[in-house]
C-alpha cells in the first residue's frame, strides 16, 4: 500500500462494504469486526498486485482468512453466542417487522454451508457476476451457479418455515 | 420443458444468454408452477438483499479508519516499536492468526496500550514483563484459567470479570490460555501457561486511558497492540487453538500433558 495516493483512500471507501461482507459471513458484528481487523491488517501488510481491482482482492483476502482461520477455531463456534443484541444494534432505523425479518434471514444465512454463504454474499449482496465470483473464489462458474441455487432453495425453505412457525 | 433451480436462479441474476432469458420469460407466463418456483427463489434472494444491503450504511468504527491511516502513514516504524519476544520456532508461513479477541485489543488500540506485566488485582505494574508471575490456586484468576471454558465468563470478585478466549498448546509443550479480564472500562489481556500446578503469566496487555502514565516505565506499543499479540501468539502457538471438546477434556484432567 505504498503506491502513493489512491490505495489508502480507496480502501477507506471500501470499508463499509467489507464490514457488510464480514457480517454476512459471520452473522454477528463482534465476529465481523474480528474478521475485518484481520483482513485490513493483511491488506496493509501485503499490498495487492498491480492492476488488480482492490475491491475484488479485498473480498478474496477476507474470504480466505475466514475460511482458513475461522473454521479452524471452533472454540467460540461451539459456544452459543447470543447475537441478537448485536444484530439489533445494526439498525436503529429498522422497524420491528424488519428486525424480525432480519433475524430470520441472518439465522437462515448462518445455517448455510460456508461455501454457499460466500457465494450468496458475493453475488446477491455485493452484486458480482458469476464470472467475477468464480474468479474471486477460484472455482468454476458452474460451481458458483449450483451453490447459489442450492443456497437459495435452502433459504427459501428456512424463511418459509420461519414465517409459518 | 422443465427447468432446474440452477437455471431459474441464473435467470434471476440475468446470467443466461438472451435466448434462454426470453425462453424462460415466456415459459413463466404459461406455467404457474414454474412461476411459483421462480417467485420462491426470488423472494429468498430479495429477503437476503433487503436484510444485508443496508449494513454498508452502518458507520465503520473509527479504529478501522485509524488502522488504515496510521499504517499507511508509517508502515515500517511500527515493527521496531513492538517489544521483542523470545524467539520460539516460528509457525509455518501462512495466514496470520485471526483472534476472537482481536476486537477487544482493537478497542484498546484507540486508547493506547501498555505492554507489561500487570497484576489485575493489586494494580501493581511490573515493567519486567517477562518475569514469571504465577497464578496459584488461591488466586481468583486460577478458576478462570483452570476450570472455565472459553467464551464463558466468570465473576472474580464482584468488580472483575474474566473470560477465557481460547486455549492452545505452546511450542514448549505446555497448555496455554488467553483470557480477558475486564474491570470497569479497563481490560487486561492475559496469556498464561499451565505449569505443574500454577498458571504462569507469559503476556499481559492492559488497555488504559490516554494520558494516564504513558511514560511510567512501560514500553508502549501505541501503534498496534494487536501486532504484539499476533507476534507473541505466532511465536508461541504450536498449532491452532484447541477445539471445545479438547479443551473440556483438558479441564477435566486438570490440564495434564499427554507427555507426562
Amino acid at each position: 500500500m505504498t503506491e502513493g495516493r489512491g490505495d489508502e483512500d480507496e480502501l477507506l471507501e471500501l470499508l463499509p462494504r467489507l464490514r457488510r461482507f464480514c457480517f454476512s459471513l459471520t452473522g454477528t458484528w463482534h465476529d465481523a469486526d474480528d474478521l475485518m481487523q484481520a483482513t485490513v491488517k493483511r491488506l496493509l501488510e501485503k499490498p495487492p498486485p498491480q492492476e488488480v481491482i482492490l475491491a475484488k482482492w479485498m473480498f478474496r483476502v477476507c474470504k480466505n482468512i475466514w475460511i482458513d482461520e475461522v473454521r479452524s477455531r471452533k472454540v467460540r463456534a461451539a459456544t452459543p453466542i447470543d447475537d441478537a443484541p448485536e444484530a439489533a444494534a445494526t439498525d436503529g432505523e429498522r422497524g420491528v417487522m424488519d428486525r424480525i425479518m432480519f433475524e430470520q434471514v441472518n439465522q437462515s444465512m448462518a445455517a448455510l454451508p460456508d461455501d454457499q454463504r460466500v457465494v450468496v454474499s458475493l453475488v446477491a449482496v455485493e452484486g458480482y457476476s458469476y464470472k467475477e465470483a468464480a474468479e474471486m473464489l477460484g472455482i468454476p462458474i458452474g460451481t458458483v451457479m449450483s451453490r447459489l441455487s442450492r443456497a437459495r432453495g435452502t433459504l427459501a425453505d428456512l424463511l418459509a418455515d420461519a414465517q409459518t412457525a | 420443458m422443465t427447468y432446474t433451480d440452477e437455471i431459474l436462479s441464473a435467470y434471476l441474476d440475468g446470467e443466461l444468454d438472451a435466448a434462454q432469458m426470453s425462453e424462460i420469460e415466456k415459459a413463466v407466463l404459461e406455467d404457474k408452477q414454474l412461476d411459483a418456483r421462480l417467485a420462491r427463489l426470488q423472494q429468498a434472494n430479495d429477503a437476503v438483499r433487503s436484510a444485508y444491503l443496508p449494513l454498508a450504511d452502518a458507520e465503520v468504527p473509527q479504529e478501522f479508519i485509524d488502522l488504515v491511516r496510521n499504517r499507511a502513514a508509517a508502515p515500517a516504524a511500527e515493527a521496531s516499536t513492538v517489544v521483542e519476544f523470545p524467539k520460539a520456532t516460528p509457525r509455518p508461513a501462512g495466514p496470520a492468526p485471526f483472534w476472537p479477541s482481536a476486537i477487544a485489543a482493537s478497542v484498546a488500540l484507540v486508547l493506547g496500550y501498555s505492554v507489561g506485566l500487570y497484576d489485575p488485582f493489586s494494580g501493581a505494574q511490573n515493567t519486567d514483563f517477562l518475569a514469571a508471575k504465577s497464578i496459584s490456586s488461591g488466586d481468583p484468576l486460577y478458576a478462570a484459567f483452570e476450570r472455565t471454558a472459553s467464551a464463558q465468563r466468570i465473576d472474580l470478585d464482584g468488580t472483575r470479570v474474566a473470560e477465557p478466549v481460547l486455549s492452545f498448546r505452546s511450542v514448549d509443550g505446555r497448555f496455554c490460555r488467553e483470557t480477558v479480564v475486564t474491570q470497569g472500562g479497563d481490560q487486561t489481556l492475559l496469556v498464561a501457561c499451565r505449569g505443574d500446578t500454577d498458571w504462569d503469566v507469559v503476556l499481559s496487555l492492559r488497555s488504559k486511558a490516554p494520558g494516564a502514565g504513558i511514560d511510567d516505565g512501560y514500553r508502549t506499543a501505541s501503534a498496534d497492540a494487536n501486532a504484539v499479540l499476533d507476534a507473541f501468539l505466532q511465536a508461541q502457538m504450536e498449532s491452532d487453538a484447541l477445539g471445545a471438546d479438547e479443551e473440556a477434556a483438558l479441564i477435566d484432567k486438570a490440564w495434564r500433558r499427554p507427555d507426562r
